[in-house]
C-alpha cells in the first residue's frame, strides 16, 4: 500500500511543469511508448476455485494495489490488496463478514508486457504472466479458518489515456485494467485443486510518459 | 494417550506455518462443533474381518415420533512396526426403528480421522466432517440383554451394554492397567475424530482455542499456541463420549516444524461399570502419564515413534503402555466381546 500511498501523494502534491513546446510527432509518439508506467487501481477481483473432492468455490473481493511496468517492451507487475467480500460454495452464498473475523487477500501477477499506441494519449499495454492469489479468512468463535493460495498463468491488459494534467514531469493517466488467470497448483492444498480461474477489473490513475 | 492424538499434534505444529491451509479445502462458514447431547445407552462390539475393529453404538430416547439421536463410532489402530495409529470414523444422526426390526439411520454428519502415517505432515488432510445427509439401513435383535446389528457391515455385530461389559475390568495387575488406558483411550479416539482438523495442519485453527462438547457429558478444550514450534492443548473436563468413561485433564505437545517434539500432561479417567449389586459399586479411577520421565511420548514427523503412556489405577496396578505396539491384550480381550 506504501508505494500507492507515496504515488497518490505525489500526483496531488507536485506542482504542475512548465508548458512545453511540442516535439516532432513521430518522435513524440515513439517516446511516448517508453519508459515507466506507475498506477494506482482500484476494483474487483473474482476468484473460483474447484477441488478435487468436487466443491465449487467462488470469492468476490474489493481490490487496492499497484500496475507498474517499464519500456515498449519489458516486465510489469500487478500486486493487489483483497478483501473477500463474499463467497460460495457449491451454490450457496455467504457473506465473508458473518462468519470470518478477518478478510484478507491477495493478488500478484508478474509478467512481460508489449505497448501499443492506438491513437493520440491512447496506449494499450498486455501481456502474459505468472499468477498467484492468496486469500485468507480466519474463522469467528466457533467456525472454521479458510484458506486458498492458487497459483497458476494470466494475462492482463491496461488501456490508458493520457489527460493532459502532469506531475513530476510526467503525464497523469486514467486507465482501465483487467486480468484473466487459469491457476492450477496450490501449494497449501496441493491435493485438492483441479483449477480455478480469476478475474480482475477496474480504473486505475498513473503517471505516464515523459512529457 | 491415543497414539493419534500424538500424532496428530505434531503434524498440527507443522502446520501452523502453513496458515491452517494443507490438505484439502475447508468447507466455507463450517461450524466446528455441531454435536448434540445424547442421553441413552452406550453399547459395544468387535467387528470387522478379524474382530480388530472397536464398534461403539449410542442411541439416545426416541422422540414422540420414534426417532432417537445416535451416534456410532468405528475404531482401527494402525500399526507399521514403527509406530501406532488410529483410524476412526463417526456417524451422526437419528435412529428409527420399527417393531419388526429395521431401522433407519439418518446420517446427519460423518467424521473421518484417516490413517495417515505415510503422508508428509503437510500433505496430511487429519479430522474431516461431511455434513452430506444420507440414509442406511439395518436389521436389529435385541436378546438376553444384547443388541444384533446387521444389514450393513460397516455397523454390524453383537453389541453388548458397555457399563457391563466394564465389569470385566479389573484393577490390580498391570494387564488391569493396561486394559484401564486402552478403555479410557476409547474416549479420546471419538474426540480425536472429532476434533476438525486433528493429526494435519488445520490444527492451526486452534490458536483461536474451540470447546467440543462431549456427546454424553462435558466437554473438551483445543488450543495452540506458537507458529514454528508449537504447543497444542488438548484438555478434557468431565468429557463422555462413551458412557461410562469420563475424562478428565490436559494432554500437551510441544512440537517443531518439523512435527518432531513429545507429550506431557496427567489425565484422569474413571471407569464407571454398572454393578450387579448396586451397593458394589466401583468405579475405576487412575490417571495416564503423557510425559512420564524418561517415558514421554516421543513425536517424529507428526507420529508416535517412542515413550509410553504411563497408567496407574488408583490403589492398584501400574502399566507402561508402549506409544507404538498394538495393544496387547485388545479392547474386546479386555471386555470379552463377544
Amino acid at each position: 500500500v506504501a508505494p500507492s500511498l507515496l504515488l497518490a501523494l505525489a500526483i496531488a502534491a507536485a506542482p504542475a511543469p512548465e508548458p512545453s513546446g511540442a516535439p516532432p510527432a513521430e518522435e513524440a509518439h515513439a517516446e511516448r511508448l517508453d519508459g515507466w508506467r506507475h498506477a494506482i487501481g482500484i476494483g474487483v477481483h473474482s476468484a473460483q476455485l474447484s477441488s478435487k473432492e468436487g466443491s465449487q468455490y467462488t470469492f468476490h473481493s474489493g481490490s487496492i494495489g499497484y500496475l507498474g511496468s517499464v519500456g515498449v517492451t519489458g516486465p510489469f507487475l500487478q500486486a493487489f490488496f483483497l478483501v473477500p467480500l463474499q463467497a460460495r460454495q457449491d451454490g450457496e452464498v455467504y457473506s465473508t463478514a458473518t462468519y470470518y473475523r478477518q478478510r484478507r487477500g491477495a493478488d500478484l501477477l508478474l509478467g512481460a508486457e508489449h505497448r501499443w499506441a492506438l491513437g493520440p494519449g491512447l496506449e494499450l499495454e498486455a501481456g502474459p504472466g505468472l499468477h498467484g492469489t492468496f486469500i485468507y479468512l480466519p474463522g469467528k468463535e466457533g467456525y472454521r479458518d479458510f484458506s486458498a493460495f492458487p497459483l497458476g498463468l494470466g494475462a492482463s491488459g491496461v488501456l490508458r489515456w493520457a489527460t493532459r494534467a502532469e506531475r513530476l514531469r510526467r503525464t497523469v493517466t486514467i486507465d482501465g485494467y483487467a486480468s484473466v488467470a487459469y491457476d492450477f497448483r496450490d501449494p497449501l492444498h496441493a491435493d485438492d485443486l483441479a483449477h480455478g480461474f480469476a478475474v480482475r477489473v477496474g480504473v486505475s490513475m498513473g503517471l505516464g510518459a515523459v512529457r | 494417550v491415543t497414539p493419534a492424538a500424538s500424532r496428530t499434534r505434531g503434524p498440527a505444529v507443522l502446520l501452523a506455518l502453513a496458515l491452517g491451509a494443507c490438505g484439502r479445502y475447508a468447507d466455507l462458514a463450517q461450524k466446528l462443533d455441531v454435536t448434540a447431547r445424547i442421553a441413552g445407552d452406550t453399547w459395544i462390539a468387535a467387528g470387522g474381518h478379524d474382530g480388530a475393529q472397536i464398534r461403539i453404538l449410542l442411541v439416545g430416547r426416541p422422540d414422540a415420533h420414534g426417532a432417537a439421536p445416535f451416534a456410532f463410532t468405528a475404531i482401527d489402530n494402525v500399526s507399521n512396526g514403527s509406530t501406532l495409529v488410529s483410524r476412526v470414523t463417526t456417524l451422526q444422526g437419528t435412529w428409527s426403528e420399527v417393531a419388526s426390526g429395521a431401522a433407519t439411520l439418518r446420517v446427519a454428519h460423518t467424521y473421518t480421522l484417516p490413517e495417515e502415517i505415510g503422508t508428509s505432515l503437510y500433505s496430511r488432510q487429519g479430522t474431516s466432517r461431511d455434513d452430506a445427509e444420507h440414509t442406511r439401513r439395518i436389521a436389529v435383535a435385541r436378546d438376553a440383554g444384547r443388541l444384533s446389528v446387521s444389514g450393513d457391515d460397516a455397523l454390524a455385530g453383537t453389541y453388548v451394554p458397555l457399563v457391563e461389559a466394564l465389569r470385566a475390568l479389573g484393577t490390580s495387575t498391570a494387564r488391569d492397567a493396561t486394559c484401564a488406558f486402552w478403555i479410557a483411550d476409547l474416549g479420546i479416539q471419538t474426540s480425536e475424530a472429532r476434533i476438525i482438523g486433528f493429526n494435519s495442519p488445520g490444527m492451526y485453527q486452534y490458536q483461536q482455542a474451540e470447546t467440543y462438547a462431549g456427546t454424553i457429558a462435558g466437554g473438551v478444550h483445543v488450543s495452540l499456541s506458537g507458529t514454528l514450534a508449537t504447543t497444542t492443548r488438548i484438555e478434557y473436563a468431565g468429557f463422555q463420549d462413551v458412557g461410562g468413561v469420563v475424562l478428565t485433564g490436559p494432554q500437551v505437545t510441544d512440537a517443531d516444524s518439523g512435527g518432531s517434539g513429545h507429550m506431557s500432561g496427567v489425565l484422569r479417567f474413571a471407569l464407571a461399570p454398572l454393578p450387579l449389586d448396586p451397593a458394589g459399586a466401583a468405579t475405576i479411577t487412575g490417571t495416564i502419564d503423557y510425559g512420564s520421565g524418561g517415558d514421554a511420548v516421543q513425536i517424529s514427523g507428526g507420529n508416535p515413534t517412542g515413550g509410553a503412556y504411563v497408567t496407574a489405577i488408583d490403589g492398584g496396578g501400574t502399566a507402561r503402555v508402549s506409544a507404538i505396539a498394538p495393544p496387547a491384550p485388545t479392547v474386546a480381550q479386555c471386555l470379552a466381546l463377544p
